[in-house]
């Protein structure tokens, strides 16, 4: 059974599932069965910010310490600024050494001689991103939210997660929008702008409270702008001047002033780390508030690749392009790098073209 | 394991990042032969989530092409052992580099002393490197190349080390009876980061420093997390001791990554022997052909998510590998690496740097996708190029090391190419140039790819049926591509480099009487400094080769000017007489360096980039 990487592009009421994880162990503010909306926060955690360490060997004048003899406080307690948190007694009170805290915090770890003082602390607040129903609890770290609606995966972005109203500024997915389009009447909704941005359109809608923009492609040299944009941008296509591809750009179009969450981001760029929107993938999503009469589609997902199915390409002059196969020839062929590879003719804007399977995704 | 002689057919399973090879091993004529092939993508991810899939396929393709029946029917799993019908087979063999690399943290004392031989342990699996700190130095993002700025202070570390996620530290630092103080220092700033990190998983800490303390180090870290103290990798100033860390590195791979690509555990159920790192088996392959042979063998297993160099020299082998250096999964981490200049310098087009750092990242959204203009070939060979010349450099420093002498320039007398860009290249002489380009081999080596898939699984196959391995090494695994001859040094250009007589002897049976017209023939050539080119000898055909360089230039012996007599195989390139000097030196100007590629492009049989190329491709998606 032939299948392909899938690429979800629609307009459906499909089922919609995302994972909701802290990126350290937290509170989880919502229970299983609760209705949750996209802005709604579902889970917080504290983040140590700042660390001091503290050598109370050296701090006591000694080269090694008995950490139960001398240290008069455990992980976890709070102390402030100038507490004396260690001492060593001998002789009179008034001869014994002291090691007094250097700043108010918590006792965040303490080892052979030395004690790590927490002196800050971050709180951080985990979004529902989609409207839906909590099926799952995490216990300390998040959720599994179920929604329904259309879903667009992305080929990449940055800047984070967004929600707001969709707002179409281009007519057409080769088009660009100019910086005079971006007025009061975009401010705090997601925007479709066509083909790419620059650093100009992104200065001007963050300006103009822009919370998202959605766009075919983007440079790269965006992504590291100083000081960066607090925009967030989606890109469906991928890095450079691809326009967005006419498929995606009419799917998006039908969600005008529909309320869409987006995920700018690249997990490729980083590295695995903590939980964090920069290692999930990038998406466009538009989850209905409301379930409405009819139930959610099921995913096509796991199909098998025919005759007819809609594919993306993935490489090549063709990149970024939707189109249906047209045939799958039983051999494998010569492609114009000299390369001989299996594949399928896909017709793309009426004519055929031979595309191996490597290069193809499965549109569902 | 010992060989066994009721194993006659296997079927070797290698699961790759993007590709599973599967191959059918048996008897034929009184010999283990290769039967059939089939290949697969690699199915552990979406929309499969489960390796055995990938495997199944490619095990029926094989069904299909040897008629017999491999798998249970139902079930998918290997018949093993193989019936009296000749169905299944009588061992099934799986390697895997499949999934991602462990993410290790390196923390030592001297960047060029202790942390660099943990970088080289650490590169004999398939490790990334996730962070590097040092007492001296900041725990700034970790490259494989050790770079890090200056900022001390022990709450920078702790917070880095927190935000980032390890699954294995390495500790090293001091030689057994020297530096105590700063080691303990760093095992005390590891124990407080391991005290407040909040993952589930906490690191295995492994301590490969100062054997003197390591009771103390156990003490401070113990309690820390997972903790082992091994040998010291560096007991003293002039030695290594890389063994026990790679032996630990390489269980915890196993462990924490391999064992959990969707449908490992069950796919290592199926299989009878243990499933081994692809790297190993590799590595266990260019030894053995190296100590079989008496010969410095160099193989290079050009990967989408890591680059392998496995190397036998004068009896001692060793593996580099990089998970910073594949064409596609790792291909953002080698931009990290590599500035794009360097890939730019091997197209002979103009490319705006944007335009090309931008195809780059597109192509590592897509790890799988192939090239399909000429252009997108041309830029793939670059990456490869780059990919293994960085792997090479890090090999090199550890050559130079067992061998000062040497610098680690070490003369090659076999040069193997795997992986797809180089098997799969559309002529033999892409693969040989990349390989030529990246390597540079001096002296006179022969040339060879694993054309068949089969050489990351013949380690493994060596393992339980030994003949076999030999036997299809021998005779399917390879295609010998030529010989390579590389005078070290540099010239005048246009000035005789080398002059060189090839007395042609007889050839393959097949290829008796054109051989037989031949033999007796010959050939003298003066060879110009600065040129690369083609001259024929068949497959099987023998010659002996006469060669005398000029007095700045030394073709293996040590000592420039002086020449010699061998005798040499050909290949489908024949003879390759690369005369562009050793170091490669490229044209700084640009039109210059595009014509000098173009014409090394062309004495390889390449095609250069024609009219039709140059036209701009619009996009499908500009029309509306």
């Amino acid at each position: 059974m032939l299948q392909l990487p899938p690429r979800t592009i629609n307009n459906n009421n499909g089922r919609l599932i995302v994972t909701r994880l802290l990126p350290a162990p937290g509170e989880v503010l919502v229970q299983r069965g609760e209705r949750v909306e996209a802005l709604q926060a579902i889970a917080r955690t504290e983040l140590a910010s700042r660390y001091q360490v503290i050598d109370i060997a050296r701090g006591l004048g000694l080269a090694s310490v008995d950490m139960d003899e001398v240290f008069l406080k455990q992980q976890g307690d709070a102390v402030e600024a100038n507490e004396v948190i260690a001492v060593k007694k001998g002789g009179l009170a008034m001869f014994w050494r002291r090691v007094r805290s250097p700043a108010a915090g918590r006792i965040a770890a303490a080892g052979p001689g030395w004690v790590l003082l927490e002196t800050g602390r971050s709180t951080t607040e985990l979004q529902a991103f989609i409207n839906g129903i909590v099926v799952r609890v995490v216990p300390d770290w998040g959720v599994v939210v179920e929604g329904s609606g259309p879903m667009i995966m992305a080929a990449c972005g940055f800047g984070g997660e967004a929600y707001g109203p969709l707002k179409r500024l281009v007519e057409a997915n080769f088009e660009t929008v100019e910086a005079e389009a971006l007025d009061e009447r975009v401010e705090n909704s997601i925007i479709l702008a066509g083909r790419t941005v620059d650093e100009t359109i992104l200065r001007a809608a963050e300006a103009a409270h822009v919370r998202g923009i959605i766009v075919g492609s983007i440079d790269a040299g965006l992504m590291k702008l100083d000081p960066p944009v607090k925009v967030r941008v989606v890109a469906t296509e991928g890095f450079g001047e691809t326009p967005m591809s006419p498929y995606t750009f009419g799917v998006l179009a039908t969600l005008t002033e529909k309320e869409v969450s987006i995920r700018g981001s690249t997990p490729v760029l980083f590295p695995p780390g903590r939980h964090s929107f920069k290692t999930e993938p990038p998406l466009i999503l538009a989850s209905a508030r409301r379930v409405g009469q009819n139930p959610p589609v099921e995913s096509a997902a796991g199909q098998e690749i025919k005759t007819g199915s809609r594919v993306r390409v993935t490489q090549g002059p063709l990149l970024g392009a939707n189109g249906t196969i047209a045939s799958i020839p039983s051999e494998p062929k010569l492609t114009e790098a000299g390369l001989v590879a299996a594949g399928a003719y896909v017709t793309i804007n009426n004519s055929p073209h031979f595309i191996p399977w490597a290069n193809l995704e499965h549109v569902i | 394991m010992a060989p066994n002689n009721q194993i006659n057919s296997i079927l070797a399973v290698d699961c790759g990042s993007v590709t599973t090879t599967a191959i059918l091993i048996e008897p034929m004529e009184g010999e283990y032969r290769l039967a059939a092939s089939g290949q697969a993508p690699s199915t552990y991810g979406l929309p499969w989530h489960d390796i055995t899939i990938g495997v199944a396929a490619a095990a029926r393709q094989i069904e299909k092409v040897s008629g017999r029946a491999l798998l249970a029917p139902g079930g998918g799993w290997p018949i093993t052992p193989q019936s009296s019908a000749k169905q299944g087979v009588d061992a099934f063999i799986v390697v895997s580099s499949a999934g991602e690399p462990l993410q290790v943290m390196l923390a030592g004392l001297m960047p060029e002393i202790t942390l660099a031989s943990a970088l080289r342990a650490a590169a004999t699996t398939y490790t990334a490197i996730s962070q590097t700190i040092s007492l001296d130095s900041e725990p700034g993002p970790a490259t494989n190349g050790l770079q890090q700025t200056d900022r001390p202070g022990p709450e920078a570390r702790i917070q880095a080390i927190q935000e980032s996620a390890h699954e294995a530290i390495l500790l090293v630092g001091g030689t057994d009876g020297g530096a105590t103080r700063p080691v303990i220092d760093m095992a005390n700033i590891l124990s407080m980061a391991m005290r407040v990190l909040a993952g589930a998983e906490r690191p295995t800490i492994l301590y490969a420093g100062n054997s003197d303390i390591r009771e103390e180090i156990a003490g401070i870290l113990g309690t820390a997390g997972p903790f082992k103290a091994i040998d010291n990798i560096r007991p003293t100033l002039e030695s290594e001791n890389l063994v026990a860390t790679q032996l630990e590195l390489e269980h915890l791979y196993i462990q924490r990554k391999m064992f959990r690509v969707p449908g490992f555990e069950k796919l290592s159920k199926w299989s009878q022997h243990p499933v081994v790192p692809a790297s190993k088996s590799f590595e266990k392959l260019i030894a053995y052909i190296g100590r079989h042979n008496g010969l410095n063998v160099i193989g290079v297993d050009l990967g989408s998510r890591s680059t392998v160099i496995s190397s036998h020299v004068q009896g001692q082998h060793s593996s580099i590998i990089r998970s910073d250096a594949g064409m596609g999964h790792s291909l953002a981490a080698l931009l990290k690496s590599v500035p794009l200049q360097k890939f730019q310098r091997w197209l002979p087009f103009e490319m705006e740097p944007d335009a090309l750092y931008h195809h780059l990242l597109n192509k590592s959204l897509h790890p799988a996708a192939i090239p399909t203009t000429y252009q997108e070939l041309v830029i793939d060979q670059a990456v490869a190029r780059e990919a293994i010349r960085l792997v090479m450099e890090q090999a090199q420093a550890g050559w130079s090391l067992q061998r000062p002498a040497s610098g680690g320039n070490v003369p090659w007398n076999l040069i193997i190419g795997a992986g797809r860009t180089l098997t799969r290249a559309p002529r033999p002489g892409d693969a040989a140039l990349v390989l030529l380009d990246s390597l540079e081999p001096w002296g006179v080596s022969s040339l060879a790819l694993d054309i068949s898939g089969a050489g990351n699984v013949l380690g493994s196959i060596a393992a339980v049926q030994p003949v076999a391995a030999v036997e299809v090494a021998i005779h399917d695994t390879f295609l010998n591509l030529g010989t390579v001859i590389a005078p070290l040094g540099h010239g005048v250009p246009g000035k005789t480099a080398l002059k060189l007589k090839i007395d042609y002897q007889s050839g393959l049976p097949e290829t008796e009487a054109e051989a037989q017209a031949e033999a007796g023939a010959s050939v003298e050539l003066d060879v110009p400094y600065g040129s690369i080119e083609m001259v024929a000898l068949r497959p099987g055909q023998r010659a002996r080769l006469e060669m005398r360089p000029t007095r700045h230039f030394d073709i293996g012996l040590g000592q420039p000017g002086r020449g010699a007599v061998t005798e040499i195989e050909g290949g489908i390139l024949g003879i390759i007489i690369d005369a562009r000097g050793r170091p490669l030196r490229l044209p700084q100007d640009e039109a210059t360096r595009h014509e000098r590629l173009a014409g090394w492009f062309t004495a390889l049989d390449i095609p250069t980039i024609g009219d039709k190329d140059n036209v701009a491709t619009a996009t499908a998606n500009d029309q509306q």
